[in-house]
């Protein structure tokens, strides 16, 4: 494939430089990616119902890509299919344009999905059929409990079937499109780590229960689904051609466990799964939302330049620089609020310092924390897109700091 | 404009104590109140009811509190003080909403809110598990409020209602810390007084 430059200046392709960072190298420049996907419907004119149609999403989000990018790393993946989004947050979900209006952003509810007799059921299937145990998981007990509709036993594999292939494909075919215009891509899917996927379909009310009464089960039944966390991936990245993991950690930060719980019962089976993805030469991005400031020095314990920790405005970006930086390439976290309500000139100022402090020595990735705020303010998002531009230029850094020294 | 925040874990009886707070104000001639929902899995505020009486109710929806929230409550803040100039919004937070990062970004790019009251409560029956499982998220909800209500304190004795409001003293010393039940209406002219009387 031809290589593609996305700025006059570059002398790595968007590919490389996402490599660069990951292996905590120094690239060209900083890599900017956005996590778009409301955003996207906001200003393009339609409404966030209307994302849903494949042709109306890639169209908006091209706009943004020529008006306001362009951005190094295609982020948000579309499920097309609602019931897909259950593979990725095991809630029951309210969508616009379904039970919310058109315009609404989507609503997650906290029901008890998972029963407690779930834990030993992976157990017992993660012993049977290792590798299919997460597959099995979700499509014999979660899934029909989500939808209704859905039905359940076989009921359930041939509704999801053909949405999975349909979407998988429309992936690979999207992510090619992607590639040819020069921006790589971040991961082959998105995925739950297994502590928070429980956390999330248990709903919190049941599963701050099981914190103290069934820690064990937690941990074993975590820990047994990682042989098919790994296969899944496989077949996931066989079809979509990306060999990138993805690990959303919306439950295991300070904001909801302490940092002694984290280690306990999240870490264990999430370092093992990074560790065996490592293993295969991919490396994973951790999407790290809430604050995670007091579980930075446990993330030492992941191996070197493996991965990527996403931090979206709640964890002190710096700190995790000083304290991690050396061993993880450290993506984010220019806040919701900021490219919403602040101004251009503050949005270049935070992405200016994020660049010379975060972005020191590479191993760093511009980024949203977390999604862009739908109401985000274009002239915001632009001024974040260039400050890779305008500052990210390592070796107008070293020039910079040559003339220093003389 | 004044905005009273109602935060607390979830299932911790944040509407019903909101819909009778409501109704006391009510009752006693206070007007102009809208009501922000921003917890669309619980128990709705009796929409109807309250719009019969004159009170505006909308949903605050958004995906992922961490991103979205506290940025399109002070759009929201903006239009409401602009279309229906009301006396008081009432906020209920999202059940793992930290409150604090929503006074953050209030205090930082808000200029319609003439005053804040976080209102925290805390469920006298999962006290002791929530404060062992969930610990920071607990911790913060109940630091940042002006008040603390210990509800459902129907289901307490005497020793076990003292060791609780001790609890919460110790963790935010600088709150009023008030026992109630929401659902019963026990003690809750007493915070619809406290309400009534900062409005």
């Amino acid at each position: 494939m031809k290589e593609v430059k996305l700025h006059p200046r570059d002398t790595m392709t968007a590919e490389e430089r996402l490599r660069a960072v990951i292996n905590l190298q120094v690239p060209d420049r900083v890599p900017v990616s956005p996590l778009i996907y409301y955003f996207a419907a906001r200003y393009a004119g339609i409404n966030n119902a209307e994302l849903y149609d494949p042709a109306k999403f890639n169209k908006a989000l091209d706009r943004v890509f020529y008006d306001l990018g362009p951005w190094d790393i295609h982020y948000y993946i579309n499920a097309y299919h609602r019931e897909l989004i259950s593979f990725f947050v095991p809630m029951k979900v309210l969508e616009p344009g379904f039970e919310l209006p058109p315009n609404s952003i989507r609503q997650f509810l906290e029901e008890e999905i998972m029963k407690e007799e779930d834990y030993q059921w992976i157990m017992r299937v993660s012993k049977l059929t290792p590798r299919y145990a997460l597959y099995r998981l979700f499509m014999e007990r979660w899934i029909p409990r989500i939808w209704e509709h859905v039905g359940e036993g076989w009921r359930s594999y041939a509704f999801m079937w053909p949405r999975l292939i349909s979407a998988g494909l429309r992936w690979r075919l999207e992510f090619e499109r992607w590639k040819r215009r020069g921006v790589a891509i971040m991961y082959a899917c998105p995925t739950e780590a297994a502590f928070d996927n429980f956390s999330m379909a248990r709903g919190m009310l049941k599963f701050v229960e099981d914190l103290r009464k069934r820690q064990e089960e937690i941990a074993q039944a975590a820990d047994a689904l990682v042989e098919s966390f790994v296969y899944s991936f496989k077949m996931v990245s066989m079809i979509t051609g990306v060999k990138r993991a993805d690990l959303c950690l919306h439950r295991s930060s300070n904001d909801f466990i302490s940092p002694e719980t984290f280690r306990k019962l999240s870490l264990p089976s999430l370092k093992k799964l990074v560790e065996r993805f490592a293993a295969l030469g991919v490396p994973t991005v951790l999407h790290c939302d809430g604050n995670w400031d007091l579980n930075l020095e446990a993330l030492r314990e992941l191996p070197a330049g493996k991965a990527i920790m996403q931090c979206d405005g709640s964890t002190n970006i710096f700190k995790a620089k000083e304290i991690v930086g050396d061993r993880i390439c450290i993506m984010g976290d220019v806040p919701a609020d900021l490219l919403a309500l602040g101004s251009p000139s503050e949005v270049d100022e935070y992405c200016h310092r994020l660049i010379e402090e975060v972005g020191k020595g590479g191993g760093f990735i511009l980024a949203s924390g977390c999604e862009l705020a739908p109401n985000a303010k274009p002239e915001n998002v632009k001024v974040m897109m260039e400050s890779v531009v305008k500052y990210g230029y390592y070796q107008d850094r070293a020039a910079e700091q040559a003339r220093k020294i003389a | 404009m004044k905005l009273v925040i109602i935060g607390g874990f979830l299932g911790s009886g944040k509407t019903t104590l909101l819909a009778g707070l409501i109704t006391g104000l009510l009752s006693w001639g206070t007007r102009d109140l809208v009501i922000l929902e921003n917890e669309v899995g619980e128990v709705s505020v009796d929409g109807p009811y309250l719009r019969s009486r004159g009170l505006n109710v909308r949903e605050l929806y958004s995906g992922c509190v961490c991103c979205q929230l506290a940025g399109d409550l002070v759009t929201t803040l903006s239009e409401l003080k602009e279309t229906l100039r009301p006396r008081c919004v009432f906020l209920e937070a999202s059940g793992v909403a930290r409150l604090e990062n929503i006074l953050e970004v209030l205090d930082k790019y808000s200029r319609d809110v003439e005053g804040t009251l976080v209102i925290s409560l805390a469920d006298s029956e999962r006290l002791d598990l929530l404060l062992e499982t969930v610990t920071p998220l607990v911790h913060s909800q109940l630091k940042a409020a002006d008040i603390v209500v210990l509800n459902k304190i129907d289901t307490l004795d005497g020793t076990a209602l003292e060791e609780r409001l001790n609890t919460l003293r110790g963790i935010n010393p600088g709150a009023e810390v008030l026992p109630v039940s929401a659902l019963k209406g026990d003690n809750l002219e007493n915070l619809t007084e406290r309400v009534g009387a900062w409005l």
